[in-house]
């Protein structure tokens, strides 16, 4: 057990340590760097002034070397500086992240609580009426792209019902009620697909569980359809889920762009957009190595609950 | 429990009255008779075998008895009375009192009828809380009382253990002290040992025939291996091709084998004493299809003695003596299957040719011994 927790974190280490080297040197990659934007246009024919600060940025020095000095500095918590705005990346951060992690909850959250139930019944009833009934309904939801969803929200309960702002997103320490509202509507209409995945997905496992022999032991005993569902058939028929819920988890933190858009919410994904809109490398790689350090952290929690969910997994079967 | 029909117990009834019973799976291409016609009684206390090859219809015929199979595509017909009730009847909601607490079974793989999930604890007490109304902690007394009754060692710390802990024979303990947990009356082990090493086997057997006598329980022992059941039943019916071919009390059974095909099945128990000097006599052919069964007597294809009546008319079952029926137009023993035996052999049938070498081959080691 506390091997196996030791091995999946030194994994973690390692892969957090290759992700860095390739953010880095693909973004290295990419045409152009520092010194173009930095320096005015009337200046870049100036070879000398050019060379100088090139020098002073250290831009010339080998890629190795630069990205030894990166990520001496990255490791502390400074992914440097914004060179159009001065603006540290990890203020950047800590600016945007509230929204995209509070919006990814939210998201992930309503898609749960209507997703496992639904899935649930469908297994249960499979073939039956309120099966296909469940089925038809998800597949719709699979089928309307997020935004017409956030424009059909914002039309109905924002313009015609007025219950809920249309756009903007309020701190939590200004108004939890603001903050609440605020993000209702764009969480929703991100967890109208992700409800369907992860209905599909426990249908599918619960299915195949349901044809376990446990299952029919325990309804020899005289435990009722619900007792069973709940108590015995729901947790092995979870682990895809839970895998597909952190994946997810990591792709919405990486930001929703076309929905912060649509709802005028500044989140991680307007950020990076920015930023590579305007070329803003030193930003560019920061935002990366951050989303791609929250996907290996979501994956290590995701082997974590694994070996939570299924005892097999604690005792080193699997 | 329910009713109180079970309370008063209609004493002289036996407790388990099958008649007529029928279970057909609709298939694409036709209908599986998987059991065809059956009668059967389980008297209070006793312990019937329910013996025949793989794909008989035992396991679906025990299921059908505790209405315990799935699936849509099934049908079924006659009558299930047990204490009384005609289980048919009883509707799903309703059947949840009876299960566990009147009737329980033992499965044929414990390795995947515990949840492997669940710790032993809770998969011992859950039915003891609701059938019974325990507390947790009387519930738990229990459990580890029943965990003691079936000889597992350190019961309470298997309580806290998750079924991949435990070997096949603890697990099917666990699962012998699930089934009695709520004392049935009406005990079901469907090939309860298959799974398991042969070391282990007498030890489960011996389990279950301790619990059954000394909770005086009826219990109906499915089994493929005759060799398995001989000293630890009451009565044992053969079954075959979704009916019972043979039914009758263990020893006039072993004494006096009227059905080809139990004598069959006895010819391939392994015996101790030749075990290693001659092969075991195996049955000529594959059991028949159940969408479409042979015409006449469905063992017919397979017997040794098979004669022109056998492919067109269906043998009735019939009395051998008060308590041993039987359902064969030349049944063993009697001239006219010494005759139709000769008329095979003659004709170079290859099921009675090879009875002939088997018989010859005991012959000689008789000899030599
Ligand atoms: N749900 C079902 N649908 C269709 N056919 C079925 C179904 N369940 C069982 N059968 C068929 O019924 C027949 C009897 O099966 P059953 O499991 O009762 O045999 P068995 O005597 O228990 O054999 P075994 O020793 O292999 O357990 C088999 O041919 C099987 O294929
Ligand atoms: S002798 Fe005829 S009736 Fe008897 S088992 Fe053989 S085939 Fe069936
Ligand atoms: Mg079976």
């Amino acid at each position: 057990m506390q091997k196996l927790i030791a091995a999946r974190l030194l994994r973690a280490v390692a892969t957090l340590f290759a992700v860095s080297v390739l953010t880095f040197f693909m973004v290295d990659l990419l045409p152009g760097d520092l010194g173009d934007i930095l320096i005015p246009a009337e200046q870049q024919n100036d070879r000398a002034i050019v060379e100088q600060l090139r020098e002073e940025l250290g831009l010339n020095d080998p890629a190795f070397v630069r990205y030894g000095n990166w990520l001496k500095d990255a490791v502390t918590g400074d992914l440097g500086e914004s060179a159009i705005t001065r603006q540290p990346v990890s203020t950047l951060l800590s600016q945007r992240l509230p929204i995209t992690l509070q919006l990814t909850l939210f998201a992930i959250g309503f898609a749960l609580i209507f997703a496992v139930p639904l899935g649930i019944i469908s297994a249960y009833r499979q073939g039956r009426f309120s099966d296909r009934a469940i089925s038809g309904g998800l597949q719709l939801g699979l089928s309307i792209p997020n935004f017409v969803v956030g424009v059909f929200l914002i039309w109905f309960f924002a313009e015609r019902l007025g219950w809920l702002p249309a756009t903007g997103w309020t701190r939590l320490t200004e108004s939890v009620s603001g903050n609440v509202k605020g993000v209702i509507l764009p969480a929703v209409s991100l967890a109208l697909v992700d409800m369907a995945v992860f209905s599909r997905l426990i249908r599918a496992d619960m299915i195949s569980t349901l044809q376990e022999n446990y299952v029919l032991s325990a309804k020899a005993k005289g435990m009722s359809d619900r007792f069973i569902l709940a108590r015995h058939a729901l947790r092995p028929s979870s682990l895809s889920l839970i895998t597909v819920v952190g994946l997810n988890i990591g792709s919405l933190l990486g930001g929703t762009v076309v929905i912060e858009q649509l709802f005028a919410m500044g989140g991680i994904g307007r950020a990076l957009i920015d930023a590579i809109t305007k070329r803003d490398y030193v930003v560019i790689q920061g935002l990366t190595v951050f989303i791609a350090t929250v996907y290996v952290f979501i994956n290590m929690t995701v082997d974590f609950i694994y070996i939570a969910v299924d005892p097999r997994i604690r005792s080193g079967r699997t | 429990m329910p009713d109180s029909a079970t309370a008063q117990g209609l004493r002289n009834e036996p407790l388990l009255v099958v008649e007529g019973l029928k279970t057909h799976f609709k298939l694409p291409l036709g209908m599986v008779k998987a059991v065809d016609g059956v009668d059967l009684t389980v008297d209070r206390g006793r312990t019937i075998g329910i013996v025949g090859e793989s794909g008989s219809g035992k396991t679906v015929l025990a299921r059908t008895i505790m209405r315990l199979n799935l699936g849509a595509n099934v049908f079924t017909e006659g009558s299930v009375r047990y204490a009384g009730v005609d289980l048919l009847d009883v509707p799903n909601k309703k059947m949840r009192e009876y299960w566990g607490a009147e009737m329980s079974m033992v499965f044929q793989d414990p390795m995947t009828s515990l949840n492997p999930v669940v710790r032993i604890g809770r998969q011992i007490t859950e039915h003891l809380r609701h059938h019974l109304g325990l507390s947790k902690e009387e519930a738990k007394e229990t459990a580890l009382a029943l965990l003691k009754e079936v000889r597992i060692p350190e019961a309470e710390a298997r309580l806290s253990a998750y079924p991949h802990q435990l070997s096949g024979g603890m697990r099917q303990r666990v699962c012998i002290a699930i089934a009695i947990a709520c004392g049935p009356r009406l005990l079901f082990a469907d090939e309860p040992t298959t799974a398991l090493d042969v070391t282990v086997q007498h030890q489960i057997m011996n389990v279950l025939a301790r619990e059954q006598r000394e909770r005086d329980m009826g219990m109906v022992l499915v089994t493929h291996d005759l060799g398995v059941v001989a000293g630890r039943t009451d009565d044992i019916a053969v079954m075959y091709a979704g009916k019972i071919v043979e039914r009758a009390s263990t020893k006039a059974l072993f004494d006096d084998v009227k059905h080809p095909y139990t004598e069959a099945l006895l010819r391939s128990i392994p015996r101790t004493s030749h075990l290693s000097h001659t092969r075991l006599a195996a049955i000529v052919g594959r059991p028949p299809d159940l969408i479409n069964p042979p015409a006449g007597c469905s063992f017919s294809p397979r017997c040794a003695y098979a004669q022109d009546i056998c492919f067109s008319e269906e043998p009735v079952l019939q009395e051998a003596s008060p308590n041993h029926e039987f359902s064969c137009h030349f049944p063993v023993g009697s001239e006219p299957n010494r005759e139709a035996f000769e008329k095979n052999v003659a004709k170079a049938m290859p099921q009675a040719v090879s009875i002939r070498r088997h018989e010859e081959s005991l012959a000689q080691l008789g000899g030599e011994i």
